[in-house]
């Protein structure tokens, strides 16, 4: 009896099979749409953002640019009036508005050189940088405080206190040398060198009058 | 008999079949937080500046206020009535929630941090995430004296004309100077002085 059944089940087994895998397929249609993060999830993002590696301060700055460090680009996020005042050695302006543009991608999109991203503080620079980090482009770096800060520590740096630790000077020094690589007072200073030039009078010598020579 | 085999063969790889696909229903995973923007949209956000609000246009709204400083500065001094989610958890499913609710209620909320720089990242992020209800408080806030101090800030703010310090008089002179080329000694070549020599006489 029971064999009989068995039988019965087993002779219709292709059917239910066959059933089965069209359920299963219809059920994958059924399926909500896949939704996937492109390059980078959020939690990847947040946690690139958590981590204070992608600020540099504006003294290593400085020692790479003035060691020619080959391996930075600095970019300028602000607008270009901003830019043709005032920027950084070398640096390439791309504004924020055209971060995404295509022409500039060439610079962005790559994983040879360390991109320093600047603006007149953070709070640009960061946005671009997140919106480069999305794309998932790789070694992209703020600079902390932005010019602002530049301007504070190395064009213009607080002279330290007497109470202050030997590092402070040495610091400081470093800073003023740095500023004065970038250019702080060299203009006055040229012209002092300027003053300082003595003419170089060439002597004419004079013919003396000889005595006439006489003859034998 | 060989025939018998080839059936067999066939329910089973059919069997084999169905089950990856029940295994596969099973497994799949939606990822939590999905980016509701793209780049592109979030660059006009950006461009345009609604997103930034004093502390004076909030007053007397009772508006959600989000604080995303840490926890030992939310508990020395924080906004009334501000909800504390330091950046490093906002998205943890709490947070997640939190925001949901406030975006179902369709209020906005405001995001502030110890500057406008710190809150960014966060706004951004929930932004893209397609939390659009949100804004960025441009104040900066610091302790004094165990109080929380809130002031306009303004950003992105030059500090001083940088061009200007370049006419500035040379710096005093530098004790020790780092990094340094050394500079070539002069050489000096002495020049002789020819000596006179007594006009010759005739013979």
């Amino acid at each position: 009896m029971i064999n009989r059944k068995l039988a019965k089940i087993l002779s219709k087994r292709y059917l239910i099979l066959a059933s089965l895998l069209l359920i299963a397929a219809l059920g994958l249609v059924l399926l909500p749409s896949y939704q996937k993060n492109e390059n980078i999830t959020a939690e990847d993002l947040l946690a690139k953002v958590i981590n204070p590696e992608r600020y540099i301060t504006s003294d290593i700055l400085a020692d790479n640019i003035i060691t020619n460090d080959p391996s930075i680009i600095l970019v300028d996020v602000r607008e270009v009036d901003a830019y043709a005042k005032y920027t950084l050695p070398n640096a390439i302006n791309i504004p924020l508005s055209d971060i995404l543009n295509e022409d500039y991608q060439g610079y962005l999109d790559q994983d040879r050189y360390n991109i320093i991203l600047f603006s007149n503080e953070n709070f640009k620079a960061d946005q671009a940088w997140l919106l480069l980090n999305r794309l998932g482009y790789y070694n992209l770096h703020v600079l902390k405080g932005g010019i602002n800060g530049w301007y504070n520590t190395i064009l213009n740096p607080p002279k330290p206190t007497e109470d202050m630790p030997n590092e402070a000077y040495e610091l400081y020094n470093f800073r003023r040398a740095a500023g004065l690589h970038f250019g702080v007072g060299i203009k006055a200073k040229e012209k002092k060198i300027v003053k300082k030039v003595v003419k170089r009078i060439v002597p004419k010598p004079k013919k003396k009058k000889r005595k006439p020579e006489g003859g034998c | 008999m060989k025939e018998l085999e080839k059936t067999k063969r066939i329910s089973i790889s059919t069997v084999l079949f169905i089950l990856v696909l029940v295994i596969g229903v099973l497994t799949f995973k939606q990822p939590r937080n999905v980016y509701k923007k793209t780049q592109e949209e979030t660059l006009t956000a950006i461009k345009s500046t609604d997103y930034l609000v004093h502390l004076e246009d909030i007053v007397n709204k009772n508006p959600v206020i989000i604080d995303v400083r840490s926890k030992s500065e939310y508990t020395i001094s924080h906004i009334e009535n501000a909800i504390n989610i330091p950046t490093a958890e906002i998205l943890e499913n709490k947070s997640i929630s939190l925001l949901n609710d406030v975006k179902n209620t369709g209020e906005t909320s405001f995001i502030y941090g110890k500057n406008p720089e710190e809150a960014n990242s966060s706004w951004m992020l929930l932004y893209q995430l397609g939390y659009d209800n949100m804004k960025i408080l441009n104040v900066e806030t610091h302790h004094i004296d165990n109080k929380l101090v809130v002031r306009n800030y303004s950003l992105e703010k030059p500090i001083a004309n940088y061009a200007d310090i370049f006419k500035t008089i040379a710096p005093e002179k530098i004790e020790k100077v780092k990094k340094t080329v050394p500079k070539p000694r002069k050489k000096v070549i002495p020049v002789k002085k020819k000596k006179k020599r007594k006009p010759e006489g005739g013979c």
